[in-house]
C-alpha cells in the first residue's frame, strides 16, 4: 500500500510543543528563575527552529492483517506479545505511522544547556507532531468508517514500548518507505534523524485495551518479562 | 557581612542559578579578605549540595540541575583565577581520567553529554570520544588518555550488546586491570553491569560522580594495598 505522507507545520505544532517544553522542564513561570530558564529555551527554539521540520507516512491496512497476534504485510511480522492480549474480532484496521521532526539545530555540544534545551525541544516536536497526527487520524477514520461510526484508535504500539524489540523498526521503515520523508536507518534499527519515531494504532470497535504501565514502558525481551510470564501462567491455568 | 552570611548567600545564588549574584559575592568576599577556597567548598559547594538532594528526591528538574551546574562551574572558574599557586593546585588537582563514548550502532549522546559535563563539573578530566564508537576505538582513546575509567553509553536494546563487546575485549587484551568500566543508557541495569562484567553502573549523571568518585578510591587504595 502507498503510504500518505503528511506535512506539519511548525507554526501548528508550536503551542503544542511550547507546553509540553514547560512542562518537561517543570516550569512555573511565575518564579523569576523559571522565566530566566524560559527565555533561554525559547531562544535555543529560535536559533535551531531552521531544523525543525515534521513529516510523516501513514498506511492504513484492513483488519486482516493481524492473525494470531501478528501483524503480517507484504512478508514482514510485526508482533509484540501485547498482541495476543487484544481480540482480533474488534480490529478494524491498522494505521502504520512513522513521523520526524527533524532536528533542532544548537550552537555546540559544549554548551551543555543549549544542547539540552534543543534536545528537549526535538523530543517535544515529534510528541506534538504525533498528537497531531493522531487528530488527523481520527478524521480519516470517520471518513472511512462512517461519521457516526464507535470506532476509536488504540494507544500507540511500536518498536521499544509494548515490549516491541527495537528492531522491528525496520520492518516499519521498509513497509512506509521511510526514505520519502528523509529518515534513514541504522543496523541497529535506530531512526535518523533521531527525533523520528514509528509504531501503529488499531482501529477498535467499541472496545478499550486494558493496559498496564509495565507494559507501555516495556523494552521487550526474547522471553517476555515477569509480568508477561505470570499472565501467561494464569490464562494458561484458566485453560 | 559576616562569614555565616556570606556562605549562606553564596549557597543561595547557587540553588537559584544567579550567576551575576554569585560573581558579586565572590567580589565582595575578595574585597573583604574572605578565604576563596574555602568559600567555594563551604559556601557555593553547599548550594550545589543542595541542588543534588532535591533532583534526588525529584523535586527539581534536570534542565533546573544543568543550569546551575553551569554557574557551578563558572563560579569555580572565576575563584581559581584568583587563587594563590598553592591552592589552585589543590583545587586544579583532578579526581581521575574517564574517557567516555556512545557505542557503536548508537548516536544518542546527550545523556552522555551531561554525564560528561556533571563529571567535569566535580573536578575529572573528561574526554569525550563521541557517538558510534566500535569497542576498538573506545580501547585507543582509553588508551591513548591513559584513562582510569571508560564510560559508555548505549541508549537501545539492540546496541548494550557493545558494551558486553567492551569488556570482552579488555579481557583478550589482557587490559582490564588498567582501565575500570562504567556503562549507562535507558536500557542499562545495574544486573546488565553485573552480567556483562563492567565494574560500575550509573542510573544519571550525579550518581556517575558518585560511582566514578568510588572507583578511583578503590583503584588507588588498591594501589596502596600492594606496595
Amino acid at each position: 500500500m502507498k503510504s500518505q505522507i503528511i506535512r506539519i507545520s511548525e507554526r501548528e505544532a508550536f503551542p503544542l510543543a511550547e507546553k509540553r517544553f514547560v512542562e518537561t522542564c517543570r516550569f512555573d513561570l511565575n518564579k523569576e528563575k523559571h522565566q530566566r530558564m524560559m527565555r533561554m529555551g525559547l531562544k535555543v527554539r529560535d536559533d535551531g527552529i531552521d531544523g525543525i521540520d515534521i513529516r510523516a507516512l501513514v498506511s492504513f491496512y484492513d483488519a486482516d492483517v493481524l492473525q494470531d497476534g501478528a501483524i503480517k504485510i507484504g512478508g514482514k511480522d510485526i508482533s509484540c506479545n501485547f498482541f495476543e492480549l487484544i481480540p482480533e474480532d474488534r480490529v478494524r484496521g491498522v494505521y502504520l505511522y512513522m513521523i520526524t521532526a527533524g532536528e533542532c539545530h544548537f550552537s555546540s555540544e559544549d554548551n551543555i544547556m543549549d544542547f539540552l534545551y534543543a534536545d528537549i525541544w526535538g523530543t517535544n516536536y515529534v510528541d506534538s507532531g504525533t498528537d497531531i497526527l493522531i487528530r488527523r487520524l481520527n478524521e480519516d477514520m470517520k471518513q472511512r468508517f462512517g461519521r457516526d461510526c464507535s470506532y476509536t484508535l488504540s494507544s500507540e504500539f511500536g518498536p521499544g514500548y509494548f515490549g516491541m524489540p527495537v528492531i522491528q523498526s525496520k520492518a516499519f521503515y521498509e513497509l512506509l518507505k521511510g526514505e520519502e520523508i528523509g529518515v534513514t536507518i541504522k543496523e541497529s534499527g535506530l531512526l535518523i534523524p533521531q527525533k523520528s519515531c514509528t509504531g501503529l494504532f488499531f482501529v477498535l470497535d467499541d472496545y478499550e485495551l486494558d493496559i498496564e504501565p509495565e507494559c507501555v514502558s516495556c523494552l521487550g525481551s526474547s522471553s517476555g518479562c515477569s509480568f508477561c510470564s505470570v499472565r501467561t501462567k494464569l490464562e494458561r491455568n484458566r485453560l | 557581612m559576616d562569614k555565616d552570611e556570606l556562605y549562606l548567600h553564596a549557597a543561595k545564588a547557587i540553588t537559584d542559578a544567579d550567576e551575576t549574584e554569585a560573581m558579586e559575592i565572590l567580589s565582595y568576599a575578595k574585597e573583604n579578605d574572605f578565604d576563596l577556597l574555602d568559600l567555594l567548598l563551604s559556601g557555593f559547594s553547599a548550594g550545589n549540595a543542595e541542588l543534588g538532594d532535591k533532583f534526588d528526591k525529584g523535586v527539581i528538574s534536570l534542565p533546573e540541575l544543568i543550569y546551575a551546574a553551569e554557574v557551578m562551574k563558572n563560579i569555580t572558574n572565576a575563584i581559581l583565577e584568583k587563587l594563590n599557586e598553592e591552592n589552585k593546585a589543590e583545587l586544579s588537582r583532578k579526581k581521575g581520567t574517564i574517557v567516555i563514548a556512545t557505542v557503536a550502532g548508537d548516536v544518542h549522546d546527550i545523556g552522555k553529554g551531561i554525564v560528561a559535563s556533571t563529571l567535569r563539573t566535580a573536578g575529572f578530566d573528561v574526554i569525550d570520544l563521541g557517538c558510534e564508537l566500535s569497542v576498538e576505538d573506545i580501547l585507543e582513546g582509553a588508551k591513548k588518555y591513559d584513562a582510569d575509567i571508560i564510560g559508555t553509553s548505549a541508549l537501545l536494546t539492540s546496541t548494550m550488546s557493545e558494551q558486553k563487546k567492551l569488556e570482552k575485549l579488555l579481557v583478550e587484551t589482557e587490559s582490564k586491570d588498567r582501565f575500570m568500566t562504567m556503562v549507562g543508557g535507558a536500557p542499562v541495569t545495574n544486573r546488565w553491569a553485573k552480567k556483562i562484567g563492567a565494574d560500575a553502573y550509573s542510573e544519571n549523571a550525579l550518581e556517575a560522580v558518585t560511582v566514578a568518585l568510588k572507583l578511583i578510591e578503590n583503584k588507588y587504595s588498591k594501589k596502596d594495598g600492594d606496595l
